[in-house]
């Protein structure tokens, strides 16, 4: 048998449907009329797991998984790797520091620009934008341990 | 490079830097001070936080900021000024309900995630009374033929509120209480909403503090019954107190400052002073009388006074509700 | 008749003050800048700037504050055209077109029709409002919970015609949708569901963190940068305006738009966002191409812009003639009023007609310098697409972050916002379309509670959804669309689903090697 796309991701929807009934088991279900806290997502859980049932068995058309190319995955791997170090960042070290550095690492780091337009563009837009905000629209901007 | 320069450098250096840090202990503040509003802009907390803020600025010669930490009817926020560092720089506005969260959490079954000792109250801003609400769609005109309707056939009326465990649904859950009478609870997301549900006649009766339905009073729509307050309101001098009707319940909407647990005395001290200046402002004053509402300043010995009564009001009226 | 023109001109009067003017052109401007940054909209703009218009008078202060309501709504297709980010949820819709038109080069057609869209909606929206504004409120009101759910049901319907990919995909996606909807706490019962105990996750996964994600952060990971290396996207200055063709297929979606988006803004509460979903859903199935749909469509920018500023202003109907705050904006801009000594009621027309008709009057002014504030703005925008995606990318990625942690100041949405671009990319690998996702979510949260509502209302009988006459109409007209569907599936071999795959195999043969 090939293993192809819709089947992946009937699975994987199937799985998701599992974990949501499961996870809600503790939900009262109610009665139709007086639904409980559970009754919309077991019912909509329920549903979706039928209707991947239903891409399971009309797949026969879709391309086998082996088609699937994969050439942007290094590229996908490195910002969400660089995206989760800034949220993770963000409110330790502060606005100006951590969106500067992922500017920068990403820019010059990354892409490999000239360093002194990576340096440019990386500080002058996290000051831009850390200006506009935070002194003319007056938005709480996250501070850091430096206090700005 | 010559080493006495070097030296002497260093020696500036340090200096400079220990005089900074020496300047930052002794003058409270010397930098931003954040107000977290724990509600939607335009809400309870956010129309008094702001005025307040806006005559801050200048008594304390730094920005005081307003934070909207929005989300689970208040919950939020209050988490954040909580586990906030307690310096001075991060405090929190919040209204009446902030005394049932922990609570609510104990009857679900919930980690506590912070309690009432976990603020320290600076002072009490505004207090408005709540007031009872039915629309003009229905026929009753006292409070008495309410109730008798309600005994007649329970759970027939409608209340709305703005969500379960709030500021609107906890007085009409010890109203019903006392009164012993059964109405079916009707929870949107919000004031608005509930008072549009109220004039729509999607629901019949309504718990809202005064400046919320002032206008839909004057133009007839919104029918008071009777005020949550001690004294009769001077702005509506005939609708009774429940007091006077006989029911023993006072309800609030209050709006208080509060610091996190830890706060250094001599900075919620100097906060105390300021605000106290603060609320006689003539700017300040006119922004709430154009609320609708009188400044009702208490100082912390006081709140504290009021608070923990109040906190008991909130509890039992929380427990009444139950687990739904 | 008469007394509207005469209060209406009374109203113009106050509004070509001099320093009128300047209040309004200073909130147009505060508005098309927070309506461009994403995440920072209009409640934020609105809130920062209250306490500024603490000196002046109750009149400038409102036409100020609204001009930062109803300019926002401009600015908000910017960055979902140029950067696939939506700022806001009611911009999910123009991602899809706009976005695969600045591909197209079109970039600058795509900004000028929004503009125009918005112009004339907001326009449209202000006539209703001058004209109509009491009956539409009497009308507004009969809208509770029972009408509320046929209206969201209507919404679920058209849900068939958002997406390119097959339906059960469509719908497994609403499915997923409906589901991240369900996350927080119960309205009803106080309950935590799938909320870990997190008070963050309690009022549900924000709209934003979840749009931006699947759409702009999805895009940046399925696109390396050597995929568009040397191919600059660089529309020539004389090709930044529509072509006549371009308008002529952009009219009619901007008129239907405007109607369908003023008539859903004027219900109380958040249903406004559908009116973008809804609108594009019509245009793709009135369109005689609805191929072209996601892949550059101007009636798919036209259409949801247009509907997204008539709902904005249709908001105002049931605040200025009833004095009811209906959704979060409309009670930042009552609270403003009443800070001013103005109680906005019943009465307001009455008691301050000056407030009133020269706020009216001003939002005739405010639309126009909209207009022509946004116009040559498109040239200035347009160049952003100059830049190098290498430099473009990570820049793009800190509005992002910027835009989804400024609605809540919550870094909770922040992981949020990275595990639903991780999502997209997989949706993408996977040819799912994150749209009914969206629309999913959106409509889950308003549509359990007000079926609850209703249910609680009438002690659990379902027949209150028959005897309401709206909400009957409305569930005839969701029956009536169901059954159309249903017919034409059997009657005709091929539907436009299916012609649509066809196209598209037929558009990607040469490219497969």
């Amino acid at each position: 048998m090939i293993v192809r796309r819709e089947h992946i991701a009937a699975c994987a929807l199937i799985v998701l449907g599992i974990v949501v009934v499961v996870l809600g088991d503790d939900l009262p279900f109610g009665t139709p009329a007086s639904p409980g806290p559970g009754m919309l997502p077991k019912l909509v859980g329920g549903v979706m797991m039928a209707l991947a049932v239903g891409l399971l068995l009309m797949s026969a058309s879709s391309p086998p998984i082996t088609t699937l190319e994969w050439d942007d995955l290094p590229h996908a791997l490195i910002v969400v790797v660089a995206t989760a170090a800034a949220a993770a960042g963000y409110t330790v070290l502060g606005f100006p520091i951590t969106i500067g550095l992922l500017l920068f690492g990403l820019i010059w780091g990354v892409e490999r620009m000239p360093l002194a337009t990576s340096l440019a563009i990386s500080v002058g837009m996290t000051g831009a934008t850390y200006l506009l905000l935070k002194s003319l629209l007056k938005q709480p901007m996250p501070p850091g341990i430096l206090g700005f | 490079m010559d080493r006495r320069i070097f030296v002497a450098g260093t020696a500036a250096a340090g200096a400079v830097l220990t005089a900074g840090t020496a300047f930052a202990q002794d003058a409270y503040p010397s930098r931003a001070i954040t107000l977290i509003n724990p509600f939607p802009p335009g809400g309870a907390a956010d129309v008094v936080g702001r005025p307040l803020a806006a005559v801050l600025e200048p008594i304390l010669k730094q920005p005081v900021v307003i934070d909207t930490k929005q989300g689970a009817a208040g919950a939020v926020g209050a988490q954040v000024a909580a586990s906030a560092k307690p310096d001075g720089y991060t405090l929190l506005v919040h209204i009446v309900s902030l005394s049932g969260f922990a609570e609510v959490d104990r009857i679900y079954g919930r980690p506590v995630k912070f309690t009432n000792d976990d603020f320290i109250p600076i002072a009490r801003l505004i207090a408005d009374p709540m007031v009872l609400l039915v629309n003009d769609q229905v026929p009753y005109k006292t409070l008495k033929e309410l109730v008798e309707a309600a005994k007649a056939k329970p759970d027939s009326l409608l209340f709305s509120s703005s969500g379960l465990h709030g500021a609107l649904h906890l007085p009409m859950a010890l109203f019903n209480k006392t009164a012993d009478i059964k109405m079916k609870h009707l929870p949107t997301n919000g004031g608005g909403p509930a008072l549009t549900a109220l004039i729509g006649n999607n629901a019949q009766v309504l718990v809202s503090s005064f400046a919320a339905a002032n206008a839909q009073i004057k133009a007839g729509k919104a029918r008071p019954l009777a005020s949550f307050g001690a004294k009769r309101d001077p702005s509506h001098p005939d609708v009774p107190t429940l007091k006077e009707l006989g029911y023993d319940i006072e309800f609030y909407l209050w709006v208080g400052l509060f610091a996190p647990k830890g706060t250094p005395t001599e900075i919620v001290d100097r906060l105390r002073g300021e605000v106290k200046k603060a609320v006689v402002t003539e700017k300040f004053e006119s922004a709430i009388k154009n609320l609708g509402q009188d400044v009702a300043y208490l100082d912390q010995a006081d709140f504290k006074k009021f608070w923990d009564a109040d906190a008991k009001r909130v509890e039992d009226a929380v427990r009444t509700i139950g687990k739904i | 008749m008469g007394t509207t023109i005469d209060s209406l001109l009374l109203g113009f009067s106050v509004a070509f003050q001099p320093d009128v003017l300047l209040y309004a052109f200073l909130g147009c401007l505060v508005g098309t800048l927070v309506g461009v940054l994403p995440g920072v909209g209009p409640l934020a703009g609105i809130s920062i700037l209250l306490p500024v218009t603490f000196g002046l008078d109750a009149t400038k202060a409102i036409i100020m504050l609204a001009g930062i309501y109803y300019g926002s709504q401009y600015g908000g297709s910017t960055t979902s055209i140029l950067m696939r980010i939506p700022g806001e949820a009611s911009s999910v819709m123009t991602c899809l077109d706009g976005f695969a038109m600045a591909r197209k080069g079109r970039a600058g057609a795509a900004l000028a029709i929004a503009a125009v869209g918005s112009f004339v909606a907001g326009t449209f929206g202000i006539v209703m409002l001058t004209l109509l504004a009491p009956p539409l409120a009497a009308f507004a009101l009969r809208f509770g919970p029972p009408e509320y759910t046929a209206l969201l049901v209507l919404g679920l319907v058209f849900l068939a015609y958002m997406s390119s990919t097959s339906l059960i995909k469509t719908l497994l996606m609403a499915c997923v949708g409906l589901l991240l909807g369900c996350v927080g706490i119960d309205v009803m019962s106080g309950q935590f569901r799938y909320a870990f105990d997190l008070k963050e996750l309690a009022d549900g996964v924000g709209i934003v963190p979840v749009a931006v994600g699947l759409f702009g952060l999805g895009e940046i990971l399925s696109t390396p940068s050597r995929k568009v290396q040397g191919e600059v996207m660089q529309p020539k200055f004389s090709e930044l305006m529509p072509t006549r063709e371009e308008w002529r297929q952009s009219a009619m979606p901007i008129a239907r738009g405007s109607v369908l988006g003023f008539l859903v803004g004027i219900v109380p509460g958040s249903a406004h966002i559908i009116s973008s979903f809804m609108s594009y859903a019509i245009e793709r199935r009135l369109s005689k191409n609805p191929e072209e749909f996601g892949h550059g469509a101007v009636a798919g920018v036209a259409g949801p812009e247009s509907a997204n500023n008539a709902a904005s202003t249709g908001a105002f109907v049931p605040m200025l003639s009833l004095g009811l705050p209906t959704g979060p904006i409309t009670a930042v801009l009552m609270a403003a009023l009443m800070i001013h000594g103005v109680s906005p009621g019943p009465q307001l027309v009455t008691e301050h007609p000056k407030v009133f008709w020269g706020f009216i009057a001003s939002m005739y002014v405010g639309n126009l310098m909209l207009l022509l504030l946004n116009l040559p703005l498109v040239g200035l925008f347009v160049s952003v697409l100059r830049i190098r995606y290498a430099y473009l990318y990570p820049i793009i990625i800190m509005f992002c972050i910027i835009g989804v942690y400024e609605v809540n100041h919550s870094l909770i949405d922040v992981w949020i916002m990275l595990i639903m671009g991780v999502v997209g990319y997989f949706l993408r690998k996977f040819d799912f379309d994150p749209a009914p996702l969206v629309l999913g979510l959106v409509i889950a949260p308003i549509f359990e509670l007000s079926l609850r509502q209703s249910l609680v209302m009438s002690g659990g009988d379902y027949m209150i959804f028959a005897q309401r006459p709206f909400s009957a109409v409305l569930f005839a007209i969701s029956a009536l669309l169901l059954a159309m569907s249903m017919w034409s599936a059997f009657s005709k071999r091929k539907d436009w689903r299916v012609k649509l795959s066809e196209a598209e195999a037929g558009t990607e043969a040469p490219s497969q090697k």
